[in-house]
């Protein structure tokens, strides 16, 4: 009987077993799939090299899967859109082709050789990806195509002679973000939070490095292994322990509340900067009270503001009935970099004369959206925004907390 | 290091508190609750809404756990009607359905932007030696203990315990005894649910603030604290609760260690199953 018994308990035992590992396989398939939406991609075919067919341009953007990231096409699709209606490019009109690389390396890969080998792009515009670069780098040299990325974070995507994204990047931002706190502000040490993230992790001591040869000074703090799950208090009394003045956080905005409430709860006071994540409209609601006099970074010119700068970009993201970001401002000014150099070819455009047009673009006027002209160029490496533009919540939104961009010296 | 350790106990305190009410539930209605957290939430961000529409906390957080509550009775009657003979393992099995239902509308009904979570204890510290200990982490640590005491105290001391326990026992019988069996089942549901909102409250403010986040981020902690208490022990939940709190803070407060932090509670699962399957047979056990 004792046996019988031992043997029902041993097999109700390893049936719950089985019942709590199925469990947690669902609870980590759903922690994978935290914040996932879906939206379909637009594509369509085309040639790109006749002289009266559309021009076809791509892009590769994480439209679904983890991490959404749609808003550089449609900034871009907003520019081509009213290009189009104005007649687009001496007559021929631009076929914007969106692919989705739902943040998947295989997704990523099958798309960039559909868009170059069956859709005949003749570049790449107002991408957003977190996969692209990696995985299609090697690809664009190969086949000589050229990318605008509208926001890249990768490190690849600054290395690689055919791409050059029109946003700072999240190491030049890092770098960026520490000289503004540090050596603008002097609120020094200055420390440093960043998220894991695998493509860039090795990266973060380089941009750390180059801060300190720019200003003599020392990171007080820093670590890259922040992840949802982080027990921020704790990273917190780091912090505080090494004295340190100002924080630099490149964190993702849904982050943020607890890494303000974690900053309360061990009482440091000290000047906070988020990274280019976080510049979105509902961060100041988000934290409420707390989030008064923290400081956040915009790549380009601060979509928050009023100035007049921003007038050609409302106007094209409104038609297209598009919310106005930093993204989509990212994506829209890579698009309008494009048409413009589309321009000035004169001949067939086809993949290799829009390369040869980039590569003799070393400084185009951005009208203010970006600190320094934009540019390709024939180099092997491009990073050509070198600034951030610091903006502060200021009665619970967005406030420019300079006159100008804060733009890293060359040495 | 020490005031590393205590910083991870506000969080453990929460889990301990939601592994305890895992282990309730496995123990009284024989579910493993995989939708604990979530329902905690979905209290949790009803009063954040009320919050942000003007209510006063107090009531606003009262009003959530009553919104928990009627989600966990609704979960309750459904598991009664239609599951009371199912075995443990189906059971579990509709929790885990339970829990991708609610995530699924918590996601649409209240989006997947952050929150701002009020602080439910100002933002005061108290002085031990060298050590500062929040109010926060006093108050959600007394909760936690208060609550795996109360629980322990019910079940053995009072008379609704020894019907919760006759109920657990064997449902079908104590019911032809008098025992309530399915209002006493969806009783639990309830009470659980309570405490899962009063949980989530307290952990929030140190937490990714999106509905999915939320829902999902602490439960993983949480079956991991109700596995260290092998699903039978109320205190063993909280101690492991507390201590999968702390290990997680030393873990991060080391720069080595840190990105590993957020395998600890699958590391404590890993070793519950190991050591509760020591001796079975593959062939046995499958």
């Amino acid at each position: 009987m004792n046996a019988l018994q031992e043997r029902f308990r041993r097999r109700r035992t390893g049936r719950m077993s089985m019942v709590l590992a199925a469990g947690c396989l669902v609870v980590a398939l759903a922690l994978a799939a935290c914040g996932s939406d879906s939206k379909d991609s637009k594509s369509s075919g085309g040639g790109g090299g006749g002289s009266k067919a559309a021009i076809n341009i791509g892009n590769i953007s994480a439209l679904t899967g983890p991490i959404l990231l749609p808003f550089g096409a449609q900034g871009a699709k907003a520019y081509f859109d009213a290009l189009n209606k104005a007649g687009g490019i001496n007559g021929r009109k631009v076929n914007y082709i969106v692919a989705d690389d739902k943040t998947d390396p295989t997704a990523a890969s099958q798309q960039a050789r559909k868009l170059v080998q069956q859709s005949n792009v003749v570049g790449f515009a107002g991408g957003v990806s977190l996969v692209d670069c990696t995985v299609n780098g090697k690809f664009y040299q190969q086949q000589k195509v050229a990318n605008v990325m509208g926001g890249a974070s990768d490190p690849t995507c600054f290395t690689n002679p055919m791409i050059s994204p029109v946003n700072t990047g999240v190491l030049t931002g890092v770098t960026a973000g520490l000289y503004y706190m540090g050596k603008t502000l002097g609120q020094v040490p200055s420390c440093t939070l960043n998220n894991n993230i695998p493509t860039i992790n090795d990266a973060y001591g380089g941009a750390i490095s180059r801060y300190e040869q720019l200003t003599g000074q020392k990171v007080g703090f820093q670590t890259h292994a922040v992840t949802p799950n982080s027990n921020l208090t704790t990273l917190m009394l780091q912090v505080k322990k090494a004295n340190c003045k100002s924080l630099v956080a490149t964190f993702s905005g849904a982050q943020v509340p607890a890494l303000v409430k974690a900053i309360k709860q061990v009482g440091w006071k000290g000047g906070l900067l988020l990274g280019g994540a976080s510049y979105v409209a509902s961060t100041p609601k988000s934290l409420g009270a707390d989030g008064e006099g923290v400081y956040t970074t915009s790549e380009l010119f601060p979509f928050t503001s009023n100035d007049p700068i921003l007038d050609p970009v409302k106007k094209d993201l409104k038609a297209d009935n598009v919310e106005l970001t930093g993204l989509t401002e990212a994506g829209w000014l890579s698009a309008k970099i494009m048409a413009d150099t589309l321009k000035t070819i004169k001949g067939d455009i086809t993949k290799a004369s829009v390369l040869a047009a980039l590569q003799k673009l070393t400084s185009y006027d951005t009208s203010g959206l970006t600190a320094q002209p934009y540019a390709f160029g024939p180099g092997n490496a491009h990073n050509p925004n070198q600034a951030i533009w610091p903006v502060v919540i200021k009665n619970g939104d967005w406030d420019p907390a300079a006159t100008k961009f804060s733009t890293l010296p060359s040495s | 290091m020490i005031q590393a350790g205590v910083s991870g106990i506000l969080a453990g305190a929460a889990v301990a508190m939601l592994g305890a009410c895992m282990v309730f539930m496995y123990r009284m209605v024989r579910v493993l609750n995989f939708a604990q957290v979530a329902i905690g939430t979905a209290g949790a961000f009803v009063s954040i809404i009320l919050g942000e529409h003007g209510w006063p906390f107090v009531p606003a957080a009262l009003a959530g756990v009553l919104a928990a509550t009627a989600i966990g009775v609704l979960c309750g009657t459904i598991m009664s009607a239609l599951f009371t003979e199912a075995s443990t393992e189906a059971r579990s099995t509709v929790a885990i359905t339970f829990l991708i239902a609610l995530v699924t509308l918590g996601s649409w009904i209240f989006g997947s932007d952050p929150r701002p979570i009020p602080q439910l204890l100002p933002h005061s510290n108290v002085q031990v030696g060298d050590i500062e200990v929040s109010a926060a982490t006093i108050v959600t640590l007394i909760l936690a203990i208060g609550l795996a005491g109360a629980a322990t105290y019910l079940l053995k001391r009072t008379r609704v315990g020894t019907l919760l326990r006759a109920m657990a026992e064997g449902s079908r019988a104590a019911e032809l005894l008098g025992v309530p069996s399915r209002r006493m089942a969806i009783g639990v549901w309830g009470v659980s649910a309570a405490v899962a909102a009063i949980a989530v409250l307290l952990a929030a403010p140190t937490r990714q603030s999106d509905f999915t986040s939320l829902s999902v981020q602490l439960l993983l902690p949480a079956v991991a604290a109700a596995s260290l208490g092998l699903l039978k022990s109320l205190p063993g939940a909280v101690a492991a609760g507390l201590l999968i709190g702390i290990c997680e803070a030393l873990v991060t407060y080391s720069s080595d260690l840190a990105p590993y932090a957020d395998a600890v509670p699958l590391v404590a699962i890993l070793l519950v199953l190991g050591w509760t399957q020591r001796k079975a047979v593959w062939d046995e056990a499958r």
